[in-house]
């Protein structure tokens, strides 16, 4: 890996002098609040793009499965691990009759493990690791039916880092790895293969999506949300002045996705560490006593080469972020459940622990986790019911806030870009 | 008669039933419903004790399970963790401006 930065601030000062098409006026907050836009979000953004739904290592054997309930996709998704090792992934449905496919007790409720063969419990058809029909029960009662049309419905499924993504577009014709573009390139390297000591977290929460995102698309809400947690560090951190604690090491672009790069809280003792900090030998930073990696970092990762680097988090298009710290690395995947709600997953992938010392240390960072991730929760179901009012038509966003000008731009583009092409097939199908 | 802890702990046996909870989202569920008088006499006698705890259940090998009572040990270690957080950090049992928002945790 080369040392030189990949990544520089411009001379200006501003990194939105980076990238001029953004601009740096207001932003409509409509995206976030119009149920009206949800539906076209829905369609447009959720269901044309790529969208992470899990691990590789949920699917570790041939019949390994899992089902995932998204709201936002209006369905249940299947993902198998097929008798040929292929990673697939259907609509969690029996196409005899339309009863969902696989489920146990409650049909709400996502569940995984490993079947030799999909099985409908309604009238006992059988279906192979492929979606392909093995047979209908009572042949001797079929009527016109035609086996080869009659599979589980399928979804179009790829893998890239060891994450399993769906695209509910058939018409898709671009694999994950060149969805993701160039900052998959950077992260090319990375060691995402297990094993891995993980730890999920999920929560429901009364607003948007995009507004949870944008609470992690910067860090310059440190020493005013983050006062409680990060007290002490947080009074030499608040300056009216380019501040090293909280302005970003670097934010980058590139296509639909994001990324900015962060000065961090080493993981050792500091003036501000915390009894049980010492006790247990970690922070939220990650733990203390952790052997550090013998591989070199991805040349995408602390783009700005800093010894100051904390961490990097990448947003990937629309709902998967991506965070690398010296623990291990750590996904959001923001799932809506309606305009003014979602399902926020936080799984964390460490190091496996290798004594009872290392995994108490791993123990107090995941917790002082959990407890930041509700504390930057916080002001956000205050927030968003105050959007619902109306009171305001759009909100304002600094240079230190480009991520979150980007995102609500993305997505305010891809919406209207899909009613035009939308529109443009409707006035053709008419002239013709 | 087995005991609920290593014999050099057992003035903390009065703790296990309460705190000696290995689910990651009952501990959490717990401290939230506890008062901070609660969480506070918990952390004031298992605190002074966390070095040497510590300690004791680093000496198994982490690939074997822990007997019971080392195990009973550890869980009070990460309820301490649990409740610490609470005692240090927020200086009440929920995150501060959490209202009554909790993460699940699933493992």
């Amino acid at each position: 890996m080369s040392d030189d930065p990949i990544v520089k601030k411009p001379e200006s000062g501003f990194w939105h002098d980076a990238y001029p098409e953004l601009g740096r006026g207001p932003i409509s907050l409509e995206d976030s609040v119009c149920p009206e836009f949800y539906e076209k979000e829905k369609e447009h953004v959720f269901r044309k793009n790529w969208l992470c739904v899990g691990r590789v290592e949920q699917v570790p054997k041939k019949g390994s499965y899992f089902t995932r309930e998204l709201a936002i996709l209006d369905t249940s998704v299947l993902v198998v691990r097929g008798k040929d090792d292929v990673i697939r992934a259907f609509h969690n449905v029996c196409p005899h009759r339309g009863n969902k496919l696989v489920w146990q007790d409650d049909p709400f409720k996502e569940m995984e493990g490993n079947a030799p063969l999909l099985y409908c419990r309604f009238h006992g058809w059988r279906f192979n690791l492929d979606g392909s029909l093995i047979k209908p029960s009572r042949a001797d009662l079929l009527l016109d039916f035609d086996g080869s049309k009659c599979s589980v419905p399928a979804i179009q499924c790829d893998t890239w880092g060891g994450f399993v993504f769906i695209n509910m577009d058939p018409d898709n014709k671009q694999t994950v790895r060149d969805f993701l573009g160039e900052f998959a390139d950077g992260l090319e390297g990375y060691d995402f293969d297990g094993p891995h000591q993980v730890y999920k977290f999920k929560a429901e929460l009364q607003c948007n999506w995009k507004i949870f995102m944008d609470g992690f698309a910067e860090s310059y809400h440190g020493p005013y949300l983050h006062a409680n947690s990060f007290g002490a560090l947080t009074e030499v951190a608040k300056m009216d002045a380019a501040n090293p604690y909280t302005d970003a090491l670097a934010y980058q672009l590139s296509g639909p996705h994001r990324m900015f790069s962060f000065y961090g809280e080493p993981s050792k003792e500091t003036p501000f560490s915390r009894p049980i900090e010492k006790l247990t030998e970690s922070s939220p930073a990650g733990p203390w006593n952790k052997k550090p990696s013998d591989k070199p970092l991805p040349k995408g990762l602390n783009p700005t080469r800093s010894d100051k680097y904390g961490f990097d988090s990448f947003q990937f298009f629309p709902n998967f972020v991506l965070i690398f710290s010296s623990s291990g690395f750590t996904t959001h995947l923001h799932w809506p459940t309606g305009p003014h709600s979602h399902i926020i997953e936080v799984d964390m992938y460490f190091k496996p622990p290798t004594t009872h010392k290392e995994r108490i240390s791993q123990e107090l960072t995941v917790s002082f986790l959990n407890d930041i991730v509700l504390e930057d929760a916080s002001p956000l179901e205050g927030m968003q019911a105050m959007l619902n009012s109306r009171a305001l038509t759009h909100f304002h966003a600094n240079d230190e806030e480009i991520l979150v000008r980007h995102l609500h731009k993305v997505v305010q583009d891809t919406v209207e870009e899909g009613e035009k092409e939308k529109n443009k097939n409707i006035i053709a199908k008419q002239g013709g | 008669m087995t005991s609920k802890l290593p014999q050099q702990f057992r003035e903390l046996e009065c703790w296990v039933e309460e705190w000696g909870i290995e689910d990651g989202h009952q501990r959490y569920v717990k401290r939230v419903n506890s008062t901070m008088e609660q969480l506070k006499a918990f952390y004031n006698d298992m605190f002074p004790r966390g070095k040497e705890a510590i300690e004791y259940i680093n000496q198994f090998d982490y690939s074997e399970p822990l007997p019971e009572d080392a195990a009973n040990l550890r869980n009070l270690v990460y309820s301490l963790i649990t409740v610490a957080l609470a005692v240090e950090v927020w200086r009440q049992p929920r995150v501060k401006h959490s209202a009554n928002t909790i993460l699940t945790r699933i493992c």
